[in-house]
């Protein structure tokens, strides 16, 4: 094979400096997804920062010109999800402790309305609130958020559908068992002593 | 002077395309997520994150 050839084949790699500044162009996001992840902003920069180590160690896998932002956030919720299984494990959960750590402080100051959205949206399973996160807030199309979960285009579309349904009927007041309502991959909800990056 | 500088003049050119669009329905719910989501993009980026960068040229450096 000549040298042409085997170079029009291989994969173009990105340059480290290229590669660290989409990651700071990133970071706004990444720290979005990941509080719509786990909910408290402490563990979710961890989660973000922990993300971006791995990436950056992991930087020779990816290839230049393929979708940076999907396989930022691919490492960060795979991340996430092995922890809270890895913690499931350890911690029993309890729905009311858990809903205390994940609810932001009152002390914020938010509208009213907002506020009363960002409560239900906690309530929710992270499978069903990082979809509607990142198509609603991030942006995301289908495709994408299929390549960042792991699952069927359609899969994205109902759980998104799901997601909302569930949102509006929190809204409207009613109190809507999330923990039985697990029937997406990764739905599990943030167990007690959940953390990074050597946090207990 | 150009034809279209003509058509301005007279106010003959058509209105533009924006009032053309079709209106969409607002989404208290989509725009109450986007507040929530710029909310956090909109934060200062905390130190910690640039500090993390620097260590990955430094343990670079160290290899």
């Amino acid at each position: 094979m000549s040298g042409v050839a085997a170079e029009s084949v291989a994969p173009a790699a990105i340059d480290d400096g290229e590669f660290k500044s989409q990651m700071v162009t990133l970071i706004p996001s990444l720290r979005a997804f990941a509080r719509s992840l786990c909910g408290n902003p402490d563990m979710a920069d961890d989660l973000a920062q922990e993300a971006m180590a791995r990436a950056w160690k992991a930087r020779g896998s990816f290839t230049m010109g393929t979708n940076f932002r999907a396989w930022m956030f691919m490492i960060l919720r795979n991340i996430f999800y092995t922890t809270i299984r890895k913690n499931s494990r350890m911690t029993s959960w309890d729905p009311e402790i858990a809903e205390r750590v994940l609810i932001e402080p009152a002390t914020q100051h938010v509208g009213i309305e907002l506020d009363d959205v960002q409560k239900a949206l906690n309530k929710l399973p992270p499978a069903q609130r990082e979809m509607l996160m990142l198509i609603a807030a991030e942006g995301v199309s289908y495709e994408e958020a299929a390549i960042i979960v792991g699952c069927a285009i359609g899969t994205v579309k109902s759980r998104v559908a799901r997601a909302r349904a569930a949102l509006v009927r929190l809204l409207e007041g009613e109190d809507i068992d999330v923990v039985s309502n697990r029937n997406d991959q990764g739905n599990q909800r943030l167990p007690v002593g959940f953390g990074f990056a050597g946090q207990p | 002077m150009t034809d279209r500088k003509k058509d301005v003049q007279l106010g003959v050119t058509s209105p533009p395309k924006s009032l053309h669009a079709p209106v969409t329905a607002f989404d208290p719910i989509a725009a109450a997520l986007q507040q929530i989501h710029n909310k956090v993009t909109d934060e200062a980026i905390p130190d910690d994150f640039m500090r993390l960068l620097d260590q990955f040229d430094a343990k670079d450096t160290e290899q």
